[in-house]
């Protein structure tokens, strides 16, 4: 990747500066090629920083990543469209739901938590898998029956094809089905029509990852336990799961780069973290 | 070591002083002398000559008075102290040199030398020539924790161990720099001098933002994996907490006075906010729904930002039928443009100031109206340096070679270019001449350009080098 190296070829000019400072960091490199990225929303952010970095070492290595949802991801890899498929689950793999896509390779990028969230105007703060299971399936349609005021409860669920809504309902549904229609029930299509559902629609309920929680919304604790790192890491808190780049066969060039760019200790510790994600180390 | 523990001897626990050579010091405790048990050598009347030489000290040159007896090599142990940096002192005839944690201590004309407190003894006695000590250099220097090499005919001592495994360096004051060195599972940062390679450790954390250093040099910012922002004294090294907002933080930018920082807030960077560091609140500077800003920039009054906007291309798909991927994506909004927000303004809003397709890394602005950064058009083109002012007027200010980097120091903007397979080079370049001057032609591999005033810093494969007396000098390794 980085240019040939000669430690001779040090010569030094004339050299007249002004005082002030600033630094750059990045290390030259003649790798090119493009990378078309397609898939998660959820992972998108995490995918965008990842591009924004590596194109300072890379620059010559365009990037252009997309979302739409975790399904569309391995679709796209295997349509020819991407080369790289970002989804939420182990594609190549069977999961509920979801056939394994056939001459894919899933390469892990980052731990995903996965959180319950509501309307600020909710009473509640927490909730078990048993009430979890009786909202989303359309059982329980007040908040005062899980410890609420005295209203009706929205359900938004993302689309089929989401992999926040295949681990959702994996970890925090146990399996359990959603509800799929009704007065009070409406489905969107990403994780940031996910985010602007439950910022503006009193007495929603819905589900989104970490990243995407704002201080217009509120995180759950589920089970007495809330969605943190530390959570997760000490067992728990349960609603999260693997993201993964879904390639053609092993990665190649200039996408096998930008793969292990993100799995790289500096990615995962610094930029990932920061992103809310958790570094797959911490979960092997 | 070449030197041999020698015979039993008593070790005073003497308090010895820190004057120059020569001269009698104030007590310091910590070190010891050895008592002299036996006569000194009788003084062997041979014509010793002077010779003036010069050694690469801790990677810089340096004149040293050498003397050859019996096929050793003397020095001067007041030459080679000062070019050291070491302390001398002296006490009741005995010469201490202190460097670091090592003592070596030593009288005229006797064989019998106290190493960090251990007598040891040399192979010929302390020469005293002229009212100067002449001790064999390798006992010498490996008393004091260095090592020795010949390097292009020259003798290469060094005491500094240089960090290793540093990524790339951004200045702080003084000819100082903040560089970090990652591993598996923490980052930890250390200040740097990059004059001697010293460093210092400042930070040991999980999950922290890199540290941003304020204009002055005197402190820097960080977030921890929360969110939540610290500010580190470079001096003292005092970490404090400023606020407490765990909401995702993407970039930290210093205000020009040191009193607020500014940052991107959300996963998707779509707000700017600003922290008062002394009050630690947070206000919102520009709240308008677009996603995906980066590389923000803030005049120095406080009231112009520039960013990028990145533009996703459109991805649809209809999962009804998964197995007829009818997933496709549109690429034809897809860009990465610099805006401009006016927070002045009667009526604030962004406005784009590029609308080309190319993409735009290194971006910089001194002042909020004029934007710089590289534009790499496609793979195959060569990148320039192009400029955008606040009418949307753009031009290329720079354009040698394929341009790798671009930082901003002092008003002026510096460039690595790659010239060849071999070679990049390092330009300044004036923004309002477009005048530019090549400074330096650097192995292809360099990168992570740091620039202060005279000083400029590249990440060579081997570690990171700065620019001393016409030579490139290692900082780390």
């Amino acid at each position: 990747m980085k240019k040939w190296f000669k430690p001779a070829a040090l010569i030094a000019l004339a050299v007249s500066l002004t005082a002030g400072g600033a630094s750059a960091a990045s290390a030259a490199s003649s790798l090119k090629g493009k990378i078309v990225i397609n898939g998660s929303s959820a992972l998108l952010p995490l995918t965008l920083q990842a591009k924004s970095e590596f194109q300072k070492l890379n620059p010559k290595v365009k990037i252009s990543a997309s979302a739409v949802s975790s399904i569309a991801g391995p679709q796209s890899v295997r349509k020819g469209i991407a080369d790289i498929g970002a989804v939420d689950w182990d594609a190549s793999v069977d999961v509920p739901g979801f056939k394994k896509f056939d001459g894919q390779v899933a390469n892990p990028v980052a731990v995903t938590v996965f959180t319950a969230v509501v309307n600020k105007n909710v009473g509640v703060t927490n909730l078990t898998t048993k009430q979890l299971q009786d909202i989303f399936s359309g059982k329980v349609t007040n908040w005062k029956d899980v410890g609420g005021s005295d209203a009706n409860i929205v359900v938004v669920n993302r689309k089929f094809g989401s992999g926040t809504r295949v681990n959702f309902q994996m970890k925090a549904l146990e399996g359990k089905d959603f509800m799929t229609k009704g007065d009070n029930y409406k489905e969107t299509g990403s994780s940031g029509d996910m985010k602007t559902a439950i910022e503006t629609t009193p007495n929603a309920i819905g589900y989104i990852d970490l990243p995407y929680v704002t201080d217009k919304m509120k995180a759950l604790s589920i089970n007495g336990a809330a969605p943190t790192e530390k959570n997760v890491l000490n067992g728990t808190y349960k609603v999260w799961g693997i993201g993964y780049f879904m390639t053609k066969g092993k990665p190649t060039g200039a996408t096998k780069a930008f793969i292990e760019y993100i799995q790289s200790a500096k990615f995962q510790n610094g930029s990932l973290k920061k992103l809310k994600f958790i570094p797959l180390s911490a979960v092997k | 070591m070449v030197m041999k523990k020698a015979f039993a001897a008593t070790i005073l626990a003497a308090a010895l002083g820190t004057a120059a050579a020569g001269t009698a010091g104030a007590a310091q405790a910590g070190a010891a002398v050895v008592k002299p048990t036996v006569k000194p050598a009788a003084a062997k009347a041979e014509a010793l000559q002077v010779k003036q030489s010069v050694f690469v000290v801790n990677y810089a040159e340096a004149p040293v008075r050498t003397v050859l007896s019996n096929g050793e090599t003397l020095v001067s142990v007041r030459d080679l102290s000062a070019a050291l940096g070491a302390k001398l002192s002296v006490l009741n005839g005995y010469t201490t040199v202190t460097l670091d944690a090592h003592s070596f201590a030593f009288k005229a004309g006797a064989k019998q030398v106290s190493v960090d407190g251990t007598v040891a003894s040399l192979n010929q006695a302390v020469k005293s020539i002229n009212g100067t000590a002449y001790v064999a250099v390798k006992p010498l220097v490996q008393a004091l924790g260095g090592t020795m090499a010949l390097k292009d005919g020259k003798l290469a001592v060094n005491t500094i161990k240089l960090l290793s495994g540093a990524a790339y360096a951004r200045f702080a004051n003084a000819g100082q720099a903040v560089v970090s060195v990652e591993s598996d599972v923490k980052r930890t940062d250390y200040l740097v001098d990059v004059a001697t390679g010293r460093s210092l450790e400042l930070l040991a954390s999980e999950g922290s933002s890199d540290l941003i250093v304020a204009p002055g040099g005197a402190k820097a910012a960080y977030t921890d994996a929360d969110g939540a922002v610290y500010v580190i004294d470079l001096a003292s090294r005092q970490t404090k907490q400023v606020s407490a907002d765990t909401t995702i933080k993407t970039e930290l930018v210093w205000s020009a006075d040191g009193s607020a920082i500014y940052f991107l807030q959300g996963d998707k960077g779509s707000v700017i906010a600003k922290l008062d560091i002394a009050a630690g609140t947070i206000s919102k500077i520009a709240e308008d729904k677009v996603d995906y800003k980066s590389a923000l920039s803030v005049s120095p009054d406080g009231k112009k930002f520039t960013y990028l906007v990145t533009t996703p291309p459109k991805a649809t798909a209809d999962s009804a039928d998964l197995d007829k991927d009818t997933v496709d994506i549109d690429a034809s909004g897809e860009q990465v443009q610099v805006n401009l927000y006016d927070a002045s303004a009667e009526k604030p809003a962004a406005v784009a100031l590029t609308s080309a397709k190319d993409d735009k890394l290194f971006v910089v602005s001194p002042d909020g109206g004029t934007v710089y950064y590289v534009s790499v058009a496609d793979e195959n083109a060569s990148a320039a340096v192009v400029s955008v002012d606040k009418d949307k007027k753009t031009a290329t200010l720079f354009a040698e070679g394929d341009v790798e980097e671009l930082v901003l120091s002092g008003g002026k903007l510096y460039v690595l270019t790659a010239v060849n397979d071999d070679a990049s080079a390092i330009y300044e370049v004036d923004p309002a001449t477009a005048s530019k001057k090549l400074l330096y032609t650097v192995p292809a591999s360099a990168s992570g350009l740091a620039v202060n005033g005279s000083q400029i810093v590249i990440a060579l494969e081997d570690g990171l080098y700065v620019n001393a007396s016409g030579a490139w000098k290692p900082v780390t390794r």
